[in-house]
């Protein structure tokens, strides 16, 4: 366990070494946040033409096509593998992967470090959606908590499912680009897949 | 009875159809430095990735002081250290973060680990860069933090892949002597495609061509692997080449430069006394007698059934 959490913490510090992990945490919630912003201006401008409204979490947060949330589950799937690029093929590129390969750990442990360094920034991310919430908490009067963090749950937990994913196909290449590119495929596939057959 | 420091059975391995190595066996009983020795293509970083656990094998067992390296790898992995080709280092971080990071990697204990960075820095002469990004440390001293991470646990036997590759003559001669210290309490196997290098370090020889090992023994039964059969004798007043054929064992005889002149002759005969004598007797004002061996390269070349002429070695 503790190899794991030391794997986690040099993946966590190589991520932040480079300019990728700071520039998604700069650009991620400019682009929600402006998403959030459309959401509370359209209630704002509803309500001063006399609309009254009720379940107004739900409809900022998660309305039925669009939303705040669903706004963050589509914009997630261009960051998660540039983050996710590096983990394994720049170690076998570098040759670095030898110095794991050849220490008295297990593949599995080298793997689980990896994937606990990813759900570390996942937490950073998740702290990011979370104080929307906790703005949208000055323009919603009752907001509903549980809603939001059962929300911010299910998007961490997809940030997880991403980031697996991302973890495999990097250990796939040599090349980042190719391990970001087959990893943007297959979420994107997977997001494709979600809407199949769906008619209402 | 004692185990073997390492023991390499029938090791075959093949990336695609062909064997990158095939029928591989060795041991090693003693401390000291062991070189293993090929051109490039041979084998050499195969057998090393293999041996450190880097590389599963086709076929065939390593065993590290009796722990065989597939059952229980863990343990095996406890008991080497290794610097493979390109030294696995993180240039992002300094000196100090890295060793940290390869003492918890090598299940080092916790109150243990910095008394431990601390000796290896010291015994690599990498002490006052501590603080230094890696990124920002020349070849030589990159090489010496890879040295470093390879015995930061005090493994019982080390592998070097080509660790003076890309060095410059001075920081070669540095890493050649740090791998000498570091050899008196441990086992060290050290691969070079340069024949000289592994003469200048090595107690012990192993090379490989083709995959296969052509020849392993002491390296002074590799120095004389071939029987030196020629000399260059350097004269004031030299005589006639027929004069010289004339002096028994003398096979052929070459001028070099008018007073300088290389005889071939019969191993079993002792010319050097004939033509001392010689000498004497005929005033020919003998200066000096270089006997030619053959060199490493010409041994090199006839185990891998390649051409090439001896060069002198004195």
């Amino acid at each position: 366990m503790k190899v794991i959490i030391r794997i986690a913490r040099q993946e966590l510090g190589l991520l932040f070494h480079s300019p990728v992990a700071w520039l998604i945490l700069i650009v991620f919630p400019v682009q929600i946040g402006v998403n959030f912003l459309y959401y509370i201006q359209m209630i704002g401008r509803a309500q001063r033409m006399g609309n009254h409204f009720s379940d107004v979490t739900a409809m900022v947060f998660a309305g039925l096509q669009e939303g705040f949330y669903p706004g963050v589950k589509s914009t997630l799937y261009f960051y998660i593998p540039l983050l996710t690029m590096g983990l394994i093929s720049r170690e076998m590129h570098s040759g670095s992967i030898k110095l794991l390969l050849s220490s008295p750990i297990k593949v599995r442990d080298i793997v689980l470090g990896k994937y606990v360094a990813m759900m570390g920034y996942g937490v950073l991310l998740l702290i990011i959606i979370c104080l929307y919430g906790v703005a949208g908490s000055f323009f919603i009067t009752n907001i509903d908590w549980q809603f939001l963090l059962s929300g911010a749950i299910g998007l961490y937990l997809l940030i997880c499912a991403y980031a697996a994913i991302g973890l495999f196909m990097s250990s796939l290449t040599t090349y980042q680009v190719v391990a970001a590119i087959s990893t943007l495929a297959v979420l994107a596939g997977l997001n494709f897949v979600g809407g199949l057959f769906q008619w209402q | 009875m004692q185990d073997n420091i390492v023991k390499i059975e029938g090791l075959y391995h093949r990336y695609s159809k062909d064997w990158a190595v095939q029928d591989i066996n060795f041991e090693i009983n003693r401390n000291g430095i062991v070189g293993l020795l090929g051109s490039n293509g041979a084998g050499k970083s195969t057998t090393m990735n293999i041996l450190c656990g880097v590389l599963s094998q086709t076929r065939g067992r390593v065993l590290i002081e009796g722990i065989d390296m597939r059952t229980d790898p863990e343990a095996a992995k406890k008991r080497i250290g290794f610097l493979p080709q390109n030294a696995p280092l993180y240039l992002e971080q300094t000196v100090d973060e890295y060793l940290t990071y390869c003492a918890h990697l090598r299940l080092i204990e916790k109150n243990k680990i910095r008394e431990s960075i601390d000796r290896v820095k010291e015994r690599c002469g990498v002490a006052h860069f501590s603080n230094r990004l890696i990124g920002n440390l020349s070849g030589g001293y990159r090489q010496r933090v890879g040295i470093a991470q390879a015995i930061i646990h005090r493994p019982l036997l080390v592998v070097l892949d080509e660790p003076t590759n890309g060095l410059d003559p001075n920081q070669i001669l540095e890493v050649r002597q740090l791998i000498k210290e570091i050899a008196t309490d441990r086992a060290v196997i050290f691969s070079s495609h340069i024949l000289s290098e592994i003469q200048a370090t090595c107690q012990d020889i192993i090379m490989i061509e083709g995959g296969k090992i052509v020849f392993k023994d002491t390296m002074d039964t590799f120095n004389n692997y071939i029987e030196p059969d020629s000399l260059v004798a350097t004269m004031e007043n030299p005589p006639s080449a027929d004069t010289l054929r004339a002096i028994p064992g003398v096979k052929e005889v070459v001028f070099l430069s008018d007073k300088t002149v290389r005889m071939r002759f019969d191993p079993t005969a002792d010319i050097a006394e004939g033509l001392v004598e010689t000498s004497v007797h005929h005033k020919w004002r003998l200066k000096e007698i270089t006997l030619e061996k053959s060199s490493l390269d010409a041994i090199f070349a006839q185990l891998s059934n390649k051409t090439a002429k001896p060069s002198i070695q004195s």
